[in-house]
């Protein structure tokens, strides 16, 4: 038995994630991922518009790790760089929708009544609009550009974060450890934040892993009609895009990108699994 | 017995109602109590009394909707409760009055170190920092027999005596002055109901905390209380001290309940439980509420509600044939 220490529930649940090895190697990739993005300058061999057109749609050696495309341009410093945006777009835009959503939702389970129908009928109207439309009619409305790609994605994931939040309030804040905790005197704001939520934290890690795969999916589609990032600067969804027309004759265009895609989404995927199991402690120990 | 003789907590005429779709449940209907420092008292009542009611009322945690307190007063400590602000509730509550739940499975949050549980109590009233929030935690584990390491542990790694062991050790974490146990045994077995009313009653004389134990157990209150309170119907129709309402019970609602017990001494074939059922709490019957179980009713029953007579130094019956009762 090691010596256990009051680490509290976050400390708990990192300890009961560590254990977990395929969780692991997810939180691994994303964290190769992250520093790649942060350190793309140094990372990449050259500079992701460097054009050469001397060697255009190269396939992999030596000089070309992953080859070059229609304009010369090396494949996997634009992919390295192109990491910035995907995860900077996932991970704000559900962050943001995370916080709204969750708070939106929380209020409107907790209270119910004439607070939660406002809010509801709200988000079911953002609901009736099918989210790529509506991302796109947003990212249409402001200007193309990173924070409005961010924020359009964003608005249009909070409605599902808001429905997941309130109805696990909803089943917990009538079971009778929410009375203990308003008999010993806890606010409001307390019983949320503290009693309820920690208590609903899987589906909402499980729907976040998830929605993130789909945002930066949604920045690529977004990027891929010109309303996302605007070239020159590389995007996986812009380059797959763009590879698309070459995908006949030089299928690498589209093969690497694409796994880059893939291969953070599936590291989101097994970290959002573990996170599951780390976070409910009946679960494992 | 109690030796101090100002009442810690009085409650006057307090009227709770439920409204549903139904109709207007009469929960609690002009329940008078009155219990002294130091004092245990047993609330015994069928399911649907208004027990745990009355008991929310105090707390000021009726659920509104579709609670509503229709009237009345509940004075602790010479403050009428319901005129209380919700911060000022919220201070009362865990500090000075706080409640023990009938189970302990469902009473603790599943993802807290049962340590944090407790600590957060006091956190909230007494302006600690977390380490010492911590340290008095472990030591409230402790005094409730659990050992201080499993500090860290989750509640799903105790068993139901020990949860409400944690339980216990929350409910009194800030010292409270007026302790209410809500049938805090029914859900254990009984060898460990034994163990957790001697705790209970243990701490309670340590710490000088006034006790209100609500139970359907007549052999828990007479185990644990020093008054008894009948409660039936939401109104409390006998009220006297322990061996007044044992010995010489003067209400035929609980002459009933003793009537159903199981005695060890006589052997009798079958029990006698009380005819009929409840009153439904939407439309209670004229008069008496008890009057249409009753075996000693007659028409003046149903006329009007009967009035708490003082038949003996504090006790107090609301039966018009309280003497024939008694015979």
């Amino acid at each position: 038995m090691s010596k256990k220490v009051s680490t509290g529930f976050w400390g708990d649940a990192w300890r009961r994630l560590r254990r977990n090895n395929v969780a692991m190697v997810g939180l691994a990739i994303l964290v190769l991922l992250v520093l790649a993005a942060l350190f793309a300058d140094y990372l990449a061999p050259y500079a992701y518009d460097a054009q050469d057109y001397d060697s255009v749609f190269q396939t992999s050696s030596a000089k070309h790790w992953l080859g070059t495309d229609n304009f010369g341009r090396d494949i996997l410093s634009r992919i390295i760089h192109g990491s910035r945006v995907s995860l900077l777009v996932g991970f704000s835009s559900i962050i943001t929708a995370i916080i709204v959503g969750g708070i939106l939702g929380a209020v409107s389970g907790y209270y119910s009544g004439k607070v939660d129908n406002f809010i509801m009928r709200s988000m079911d109207i953002l609901m009736a609009i099918p989210g790529m439309l509506l991302a796109i009619s947003l990212a249409a409305a402001l200007k193309p550009g990173l924070y409005n790609l961010v924020i359009a994605i964003a608005i249009a994931e909070v409605p599902a974060y808001a429905r997941i939040v309130r109805s696990s309030v909803l089943s917990i804040k009538n079971q009778e450890f929410i009375e203990a905790a308003q008999c010993i005197g806890a606010s409001d704001s307390r019983i949320i934040f503290r009693h309820i939520l920690p208590n609903c934290m899987a589906p909402i890690i499980v729907q976040a892993t998830l929605g993130m795969a789909g945002a930066i999916l949604s920045a690529a589609a977004l990027s891929f009609l010109g309303l996302g990032i605007q070239p020159p600067t590389p995007e996986w969804g812009s380059m797959l895009s763009n590879a698309r027309q070459y995908i006949r004759d030089y299928p690498h265009m589209v093969m690497y990108p694409g796994l880059a895609i893939m291969i953070t989404i599936f590291a989101l995927n097994i970290l959002g699994d573990g996170l599951r199991d780390a976070l409910d402690p009946r679960l494992r120990n | 017995m109690s030796t101090e003789r100002e009442p810690l907590l009085e409650i006057k005429d307090l009227t709770i109602h439920y409204k549903t779709e139904t109709g207007i449940v009469q929960a609690v209907n002009a329940l008078n109590l009155s219990l002294m420092k130091g004092e245990s008292l047993g609330l015994v009542g069928e399911t649907g009394a208004g027990k745990t009611t009355t008991a929310l009322g105090i707390l000021g945690l009726v659920p509104d909707p579709p609670g509503i307190i229709v009237g009345g007063e509940i004075n602790f400590n010479g403050r009428n409760l319901l005129a209380l602000s919700e911060a000022a509730k919220r201070s009362v509550r865990g500090n000075q009055i706080s409640m023990i739940f009938q189970d302990p499975m469902t009473s603790l949050n599943p993802v807290m170190t049962v340590g944090a549980q407790i600590a957060e109590g006091i956190r909230i009233h007494e302006k600690l920092n977390r380490l010492d929030a911590e340290r008095k935690a472990i030591e409230m584990l402790e005094m409730v027999g659990i050992p201080g390491e499993r500090f860290t542990e989750y509640p799903h790694q105790f068993s139901g005596g020990m949860r409400q062991r944690v339980v216990i050790a929350i409910a009194l974490a800030c010292n409270p002055d007026l302790l209410i146990a809500d049938e805090p045994t029914t859900a254990l077995d009984v060898t460990i109901q034994a163990q957790v009313l001697d705790l209970i009653a243990k701490l309670k004389a340590e710490h000088r905390t006034s006790l209100i134990l609500i139970t359907h157990d007549l052999g828990v209150v007479a185990e644990v209380c020093d008054k008894v309170a009948i409660v039936y119907a939401g109104r409390v129709v006998e009220y006297g001290t322990l061996d007044q309402i044992y010995n010489l019970t003067r209400h035929p609602y609980t002459k009933g309940l003793f009537g159903s017990l199981p005695d060890v001494d006589n052997d009798e074939l079958r029990l006698q439980p009380i005819p009929g059922l409840m009153p439904d709490p939407i439309n209670l019957p004229p008069g008496c509420s008890f009057s249409p179980r009753c075996s000693y009713c007659t028409p003046e029953c149903t006329l009007a509600i009967p009035e708490f007579v003082e038949v003996e130094p504090g006790h107090l019956v609301r039966c018009i044939h309280h003497e024939e009762v008694r015979a």
